[in-house]
């Protein structure tokens, strides 16, 4: 099922519609950017940071310099979503809406070219605690959940492979166990985009939460 | 909202891992953060959680989600994870 919304749509209540939630598992989000007249609004900041699939559009309208400044914006913003540029529509297919990558930039990596919103990667050397990761989650959402745009990346729960989260504000989409990891790097990887919170905010806090798990000798 | 689409809320995605244990963990961990702020999370006949204040008051929670809805509720502001004294105090 494919969902188109308008322009000025929040990509949230739609991820997050109880309805469709339990009926149909989130392939991925594509969002367009119009290079002529870039990011304006919270709403487009918010379908930037929500999408998994990136398509700069009017590439015939702006100068080359212009395209490089939003896109620019729009990495900094999203660095995991894949980039695609299109005129007039023409795009592959495959290209639109197949399987892409998981990525999150190698750190530290701070984007830093909004005034308020930034992207946060956060990389954990030892496994961490999924009950302690979860509580601290829904804390962290039940607090700042308009201030988080985005969670995203591989999480070392001491499993053979990683479970695999993705979220845009208090969506969560289930978390996907792996069998094996992707590749040989076997660290937790996390992307975070948020509005006005620190990154090593972020991370103190989340290192705190984990620490009473090995007390408790949690999962 | 439908009776069907109330009895799918429960399904929560914190309990997408650990099983039994995993959720006692969570119990575990949760209580070490609210003690924090002078709240508790209870068992109540093995069938619920209750969240219980220090001013005798209390209410039922479904799940992770609505723990921290009903913790602020009880509380009267949001319990922030990234507050430096909480953060402090657990590292510790």
């Amino acid at each position: 099922m494919l969902v188109e919304t308008t322009g000025l749509a929040d990509p949230t209540p739609i991820l997050t519609e109880t309805v469709v939630r339990h009926n149909y598992k989130l392939d991925l989000v594509v969002t367009t950017v119009d290079a002529m007249h870039g990011l304006r609004g919270e709403e487009s900041v918010k379908q930037v940071a929500a999408a998994d699939r990136i398509v700069l559009t009017m590439l015939d309208a702006v100068s080359a310099s212009n395209l490089a400044s939003v896109r620019r914006m729009v990495e900094a913003l999203n660095p995991s979503a894949d980039l695609i540029e299109a005129s007039f529509g023409d795009i592959d297919p495959v290209l639109l809406l197949g399987g892409g990558e998981d990525r999150v930039p190698e750190q530290p990596f701070e984007s830093a070219l909004h005034p308020d919103v930034k992207a946060h990667s956060i990389y954990l050397n030892e496994p961490m605690s999924w009950s302690a990761f979860a509580v601290w989650l829904t804390m962290l959402l039940a607090s700042r959940g308009q201030d988080v745009l985005r969670v995203k990346g591989l999480l070392d729960v001491g499993g053979s492979g990683p479970v695999v989260l993705n979220g845009v504000q208090h969506a969560i989409h289930p978390p996907l166990h792996l069998d094996r990891w992707p590749d040989d790097d076997r660290r937790s990887r996390l992307l975070f985009i948020t509005r006005d919170i620190d990154r090593g905010a972020l991370e103190r806090s989340m290192r705190a939460f984990d620490s009473t798990a090995s007390v408790n000798q949690g999962v | 909202m439908c009776s069907l689409c109330s009895a799918l809320l429960t399904d929560h995605w914190t309990e997408a891992s650990g099983g039994r244990r995993g959720g006692v963990l969570r119990v575990q961990t949760v209580n070490r953060v609210l003690s924090h702020f002078d709240l508790e999370l209870r068992d109540w006949a093995g069938r619920v959680y209750v969240l219980h204040d220090r001013k005798g008051r209390s209410s039922v929670v479904d799940d992770l989600g609505s723990l921290w809805r009903e913790a602020e509720l009880l509380l009267g502001r949001p319990l922030d994870p990234l507050d430096s004294a909480l953060v402090r105090e657990l590292s510790a």
